[in-house]
């Protein structure tokens, strides 16, 4: 059990330098056969601080998903770089957590075995996870409050919980990145809202850098240390704000006038951009 | 595939009712009875109306034997099977060139499936031919396998096959392509190898399609054997019907469909238990592509 929580820690460390994330002019450009090629991300530049959270905040169609895919490495850009902890994430020892809109699990495998799914794959992967990694998965189901449910199928798990089991799996491999593209958009809005309490812990918990996609300004505000605000046809970032908020959120939060503020602030930044395209 | 305990123990069953909607006295007379009495009731109406028309004359004996003299020819075929008598050896011919055609159905269907799924140049140069094959009328090509494969066996498996691999095959193609994008997405996310996404997701994903596809070409299996036996040789369910069909006894004839029929059934009940057992996590819904 030490043993255990010694490796913990010794990652947390490594976690210092390898949770940052440098955005450096990546553009992305989608050439079609048929059509003319579409400009999906033009030039976006920023840096992420290790442990940040950060959202990419815009209508859809705004590249928000590209460039996710970009840092994630499943698309490479046409221009421009993407480093994750220092090295380009093709060499990162470990890919980024991956959250998707559904919880995408495999309907034969128990939420143990989907959790397990990650340490399967990849070239180097054994044919079977070993033992530590088995015990490493029960535990990060207890982190996502689903420790009973470690034998039961996708399809005896409420949507929530399966998108619980989607974090556990993105947090298998010790990734101090997590990608989130619209992770709650199919929840109802009361899960969401306890989806989000639970998310801030669990970051907190495992000291992540998270990168969330959503279209939604109060989802966005709420989670947010900063927020990146996005525009489609070219998509490019065309605000970084800050959150003036605590960095413990609640539920008390949302009521306030300081979070009232802050959703003025993000939606002013979209109009303006909006008004100016309209001209 | 990994050992994945926990089968659905008890499922409760599907639909239970039968159909509600619109109903007049007749229906509700029926939905009146117990489980299956209401099915055994217009079962039992349908024959004994079909006995009657031949036994008033309104349908010549010779064209139409009635259920009577069909249940006779019918039991006394039983009686031959069970006592090892001449319809045995017929019946497990059948039975045999079945389960041959089948399992080479199975392998063929599944294997070129998975092959044109995964390997794009496969795809482009083999599917106008599988497709063309299929578009031929199967049965066209029983002479050519009379010539080919003998008098035999040989011939009727190869009319089996012909005929059961394509349901097979397109099912296998349909599931292997079934993934979806956020399934991909994660698996290269993951960095997974080719392999690894084909064994521990996208073969077990194509199983709902493979098993639609096995059920269809199952019955077509039979079919195609039973052709194959009218087309030559000696032997098999099939060549009993047409030498029934020459001595114009129609009852026999007609006995031998109902065995078929049976033998059709069984098969096919068969995979849908294969199916329920393998795909666990689907519990009592039927197939859902």
């Amino acid at each position: 059990m030490n043993a255990t929580t010694d490796q913990g820690q010794s990652r947390d460390q490594g976690r210092e330098q390898g949770g940052t994330v440098l955005i450096d002019r990546v553009a992305k450009t989608y050439v079609a056969h048929s059509s003319a090629p579409v400009l999906a991300l033009d030039e976006v530049t920023t840096s992420i601080a290790s442990g940040e959270f950060v959202t990419l905040l815009g209508p859809s169609g705004c590249g928000k998903t590209t460039l996710l895919d970009v840092i994630a490495g499943l698309t490479s850009p046409t221009q421009g770089s993407v480093l994750v902890g220092g090295v380009p994430v093709a060499d990162a020892p470990t890919a980024p957590g991956m959250v998707f809109q559904n919880p995408v699990l495999l309907p034969w495998r128990t939420a143990l075995e989907n959790v397990l799914l990650p340490a399967e794959l990849g070239p180097k992967a054994p044919r079977r996870p070993d033992r530590a990694i088995e015990a490493d998965a029960r535990e990060l189901l207890r982190l996502v409050g689903l420790g009973d449910f470690t034998d039961r199928l996708p399809d005896e798990l409420s949507g929530g919980m399966q998108q619980r089991v989607a974090i556990a799996r993105a947090l298998l491999l010790h990734s101090p990145v997590l990608l989130m593209d619209e992770p709650f958009s199919a929840l109802d809005e009361f899960t969401r809202e306890q989806m989000h309490l639970e998310l801030l812990r669990i970051k907190d918990e495992r000291a992540l850098t998270v990168l969330f996609v959503t279209h939604n300004i109060f989802e966005a505000v709420f989670l947010a240390d900063r927020i990146l605000v996005m525009t489609p046809r070219p998509g490019k970032v065309v605000a970084d704000l800050t959150m003036r908020l605590p960095r413990a959120r609640s539920r008390d939060l949302i009521g306030s006038e300081a979070f009232a503020a802050e959703v003025r602030r993000v939606r002013d930044a979209l109009t303006t951009v909006w008004e100016e395209e309209q001209r | 595939m990994t050992g994945i305990q926990n089968p659905r123990t008890g499922a409760a069953s599907g639909t239970a009712g039968g159909a509600r909607g619109r109903s007049g006295p007749a229906a509700r007379l029926l939905s009146g009875l117990p489980g299956g009495l209401g099915h055994l009731a217009v079962l039992a109406g349908v024959l004994v109306v079909w006995q009657l028309l031949v036994e008033v004359g309104l349908l010549p004996e010779s064209i139409m034997p009635t259920p009577v003299q069909i249940a006779a020819e019918f039991g006394a075929a039983l009686h031959s099977i069970a006592t090892g008598g001449y319809v045995l050896g017929h019946f497990v011919t059948t039975i045999q060139e079945v389960v041959v055609a089948f399992a080479a159905s199975t392998a063929l269907g599944v294997g070129v499936g998975a092959l044109i799924s995964e390997f794009r140049w496969v795809r482009r140069y083999a599917m106008p031919y599988v497709v063309a094959f299929n578009a031929a009328p199967g049965v066209a090509f029983a002479p050519i396998f009379l010539v080919w494969f003998g008098f035999d066996m040989g011939s009727k498996v190869a009319m089996g096959i012909a005929s059961g691999t394509f349901p097979i095959l397109i099912g296998t193609v349909a599931g292997m392509g079934a993934t979806g994008h956020q399934l991909e997405r994660l698996m290269s996310a993951y960095r997974a190898t080719r392999v690894q996404a084909f064994r521990k997701v996208r073969m077990s994903m194509a199983l709902p399609y493979i098993f639609a596809g096995l059920e269809t070409g199952i019955v077509l299996t039979v079919t195609g054997v039973v052709v194959g036996e009218f087309t030559g040789g000696s032997d098999g369910l099939g060549y009993l019907i047409v030498v029934a069909q020459e001595s114009l006894n129609l009852s026999q004839a007609f006995a031998i469909i109902l065995q078929l029929c049976i033998v059709s059934v069984l098969f096919h009940g068969l995979v849908v238990l294969v199916r329920r057992r393998v795909l666990f996590w689907q519990r009592d819904r039927p197939t859902r592509p």
